[in-house]
């Protein structure tokens, strides 16, 4: 061990004993100012002249104490942990100064973190895969002559989508992505909750450069395969390493999972976060393919953007109708080539110019609470004027009184921080529900967004029952054996056999057991017996009825919700509220949750 | 001239650990006495500095300290070199003579080149 490790472990360890070794140094100091006076009376002075050039002998002791603290000791940190302790007690003494500044920082860092939350999500993340900056979106817009209104097209045929990747000269790879409407996945024979899928290209990990948490990525010698997202995987198998090889099937066709792709990974679309990626050799890709193309390194958008067009246009020619603008009654087509490095959103360009123009105005309100937090500060310190005075006269240095000032600022900084992850929470919630949003953005289900979680007291009955909410439904289903039977597509209306008691559904959506701030229910949290309750829908889905086959009325409010409870599947429904207008479309709800909905169809 | 010589920086250590090796274990002010005695009052020494040595050396792990009872009975605290501390005694002892000799030499000469 070097000098300095050694010394810097007896130092930490002194730090703890600090006490004892003080004690141990105050007895050493006797010992040794006793034994020079002992000396001095033998050389024949009277015991008051021995004593006192004993004490100029060894020197001040107050000095020495200092000194040897300092020396043995780690004084920084020390003088720190001091000052904190110090800190604290004059900030208790001024209840209503420190209330005042912490709620002011508080307020201005947590409006600030709120906004820059969504800034950062929305406008500056990149996506994690290889060179995002050169990633770009190929669209098409028609612009009608006679309405004036502007068509975009980002969905092209898989033929259009393998001529411009085999004769494109710009673009060094070609991706491409189509999510699958309402697919039914059925993993060992059972169907799962709705979940997200995308079909993607073959090339779609390997050429985007996705991490892959485990497994391997699709192949060209790849039959159909399949690629889980992080959360479905942790969510679904529990992080099982065994999920690899497993087979399971979407829309009647079987896929083989060959691997789980990296947790930061959720897909090319910010309001979208699928759980399974699918290829095969022959990629179906249902009607249409999004593309992603990468840039050549030199080649520039404006030059992807002419040889796109010119792509586009002899497909045009050679296949009319495969591609927008192909037909002489279409109006003429611009092939755009849009940056898409930092994800796809519909989003984006709806909310960027407000989010930034908020964002500036929030700083201004920051740098504006910190002007008045340090004017109170500058206050404070003026009548403090005598503590310093007699603090300076016991000794204390400038920079001393420095820290101190330092130390007690901090300490109002943490508070102030504290209180505003708080404000910064429930300020990404408000800016939301300001927000006309279109659909659920994906940025809330990240999952370091799990902290909005909120509970609501009570439990939802059956043990891991599969729990649906949203669009008005509700369905639970309990298995054999406790184990929880997941029916997707059975929705109890008028046409379900009330024979089939399983699957057991009522208007509205389950609550009582804890939800997240979407208000999803937590199926993991559930407790066997309890009773559940139900919310109403404040806009019921048509064609939705309960359980018990009668239909609400539109626009049942709390009010008109009949008081008395309901018994469905053994337990007891009861009515305890409105469900948020915002979520009554069952595709805003992410998959991960068990308790999303499907859409009805009527 | 000073009739008595301040201590360079750094040197106070090699006195002390010079002292330990050749007395044993010794208490601070057996330690002060020795050095003022060896150098014939001719260092000044506040002895109270020299617990500052004292802590330094023993955060290095060259001395160690253990209470005991001292001549006149009276509870003390004795520090004794450690085999760590001789082999740094040994070092520092032919790092000085050298830096001596050395300065001895320019100093004979009057820094004049031969």
């Amino acid at each position: 061990m070097s000098d300095r490790l050694r010394t810097l472990w007896s130092r930490c360890r002194a730090v703890v004993t600090r006490d004892r070794l003080d004690r141990e140094f105050d007895e050493e100091l006797t010992t040794h100012l006793e034994l020079l006076v002992d000396e001095y009376c033998r050389s024949g002075r009277s015991h008051q002249d021995a004593r006192r050039e004993a004490l100029r002998t060894l020197g001040r002791l107050e000095l020495l104490r200092e000194t040897h603290r300092e020396q043995r000791g780690m004084p920084l940190i020390e003088a720190v942990a001091q000052d904190l302790r110090y800190a604290v007690r004059m900030l208790w003494k001024s209840p209503a100064f420190t209330a005042v500044v912490t709620l002011s920082l508080a307020l201005g860092i947590g409006a600030s973190a709120a906004l820059f939350s969504l800034v950062d999500d929305l406008l500056l993340r990149s996506l994690p895969v290889r060179e995002p900056d050169r990633l770009l979106q190929v669209q098409v817009r028609q612009t009608s002559t006679v309405f004036g209104i502007t068509k975009i097209s980002t969905s092209f045929p898989s033929a259009a989508f393998d001529f411009i990747r085999t004769h494109n000269q710009v673009f060094s790879e070609i991706v491409g992505f189509n999510a699958l409407d309402r697919p039914v996945v059925m993993i060992d024979g059972i169907a799962e909750p709705a979940r997200q899928v995308e079909e993607v290209s073959q090339n779609f990990f390997r050429d985007l450069g996705v991490p892959t948490a485990s497994g391997r990525t699709p192949d060209s010698s790849d039959g159909p395969v399949a690629i889980m997202s992080h959360r479905f995987w942790r969510s679904r198998f529990e992080g099982s390493s065994s999920v690899s090889g497993r087979s399971l099937s979407i829309d009647g066709q079987s896929y083989t999972v060959i691997g789980v792709a990296a947790p930061q990974f959720l897909g090319l679309s910010l309001e979208s976060a699928p759980d399974l990626w699918i290829s095969s050799a022959g990629l179906s890709a249902g009607p249409s393919l999004q593309m992603i193309a990468r840039l050549k390194s030199g080649a520039t958008p404006s030059q992807a953007q002419a040889g796109l067009e010119l792509l586009f246009n002899q497909l045009a020619r050679a296949r009319p109708g495969i591609v927008p603008g192909g037909r002489r009654d279409e109006p003429p087509a611009h092939v755009m080539a849009l940056a898409a490095g930092k994800g796809l959103s519909a989003l984006r360009a709806q909310y960027e110019r407000p989010l930034l123009a908020l964002t500036g105005l929030v700083t201004l309100v920051l740098l504006i609470t910190c002007t008045n937090v340090g004017n109170l500060l500058m206050v404070r310190n003026a009548a403090r004027r005598r503590e310093v005075a007699v603090r300076t006269a016991l000794g204390a240095g400038r920079s001393r009184l420095v820290q101190q000032y330092l130390v007690e600022s901090a300490l109002l900084a943490v508070l102030g921080g504290t209180l505003a992850l708080g404000f910064a929470r429930s300020g990404v919630s408000f800016i939301l529900s300001m927000l006309p949003l279109p659909a659920m953005p994906r940025w809330l289900d990240l999952p370091r967004r799990r902290s909005h979680v909120g509970l609501r007291g009570g439990c939802v009955a059956g043990e891991r029952a599969a729990l649906r909410a949203g669009s008005g439904v509700a369905c639970r289903t309990g298995g054999s054996h406790g184990r929880p039977e997941i029916q997707p597509g059975r929705y109890l209306d008028e046409t379900q056999p009330p024979a089939r008691p399983r699957a057991a559904c009522v208007p509205g959506r389950l609550v009582g057991a804890p939800v997240d701030r979407r208000g999803i229910v937590r199926p993991d949290a559930a407790k066997p017996g309890a009773p559940g309750r139900w919310l109403q829908s404040r806009q019921p889905v048509a064609g939705l009825t309960g359980h018990s086959g009668k239909r609400l009325p539109r626009g049942a409010g709390r009010r008109t919700l009949p008081p008395a409870a309901r018994a469905c599947d053994g337990n007891t429904w009861r009515p305890v509220g409105h469900r948020h207008p915002q979520y009554r479309d069952a595709t805003r709800y992410h998959p991960d949750d068990h308790a999303h909905p499907r859409p009805h169809r009527t | 001239m000073h009739s008595k010589l301040d201590i360079l920086q750094g040197t106070l250590d090699l006195m002390v650990l010079r002292t330990l090796s050749t007395l044993g274990p010794l208490h601070g002010y057996g330690i002060a006495r020795r050095i003022e005695l060896v150098s014939g009052d001719h260092v000044i020494l506040n002895q109270g500095t020299i617990y500052t040595s004292l802590v330094r050396l023993q955060q290095r792990g060259w001395i160690r300290s253990k209470w005991g009872v001292s001549d006149n009975n009276r509870r003390a605290k004795f520090y004794a070199i450690t085999r760590l501390g001789e082999k740094q005694l040994v070092a520092e002892t032919e790092h000085w003579e050298r830096l001596a000799a050395v300065m001895g030499r320019v100093l004979s000469t009057g820094g004049t080149t031969q």
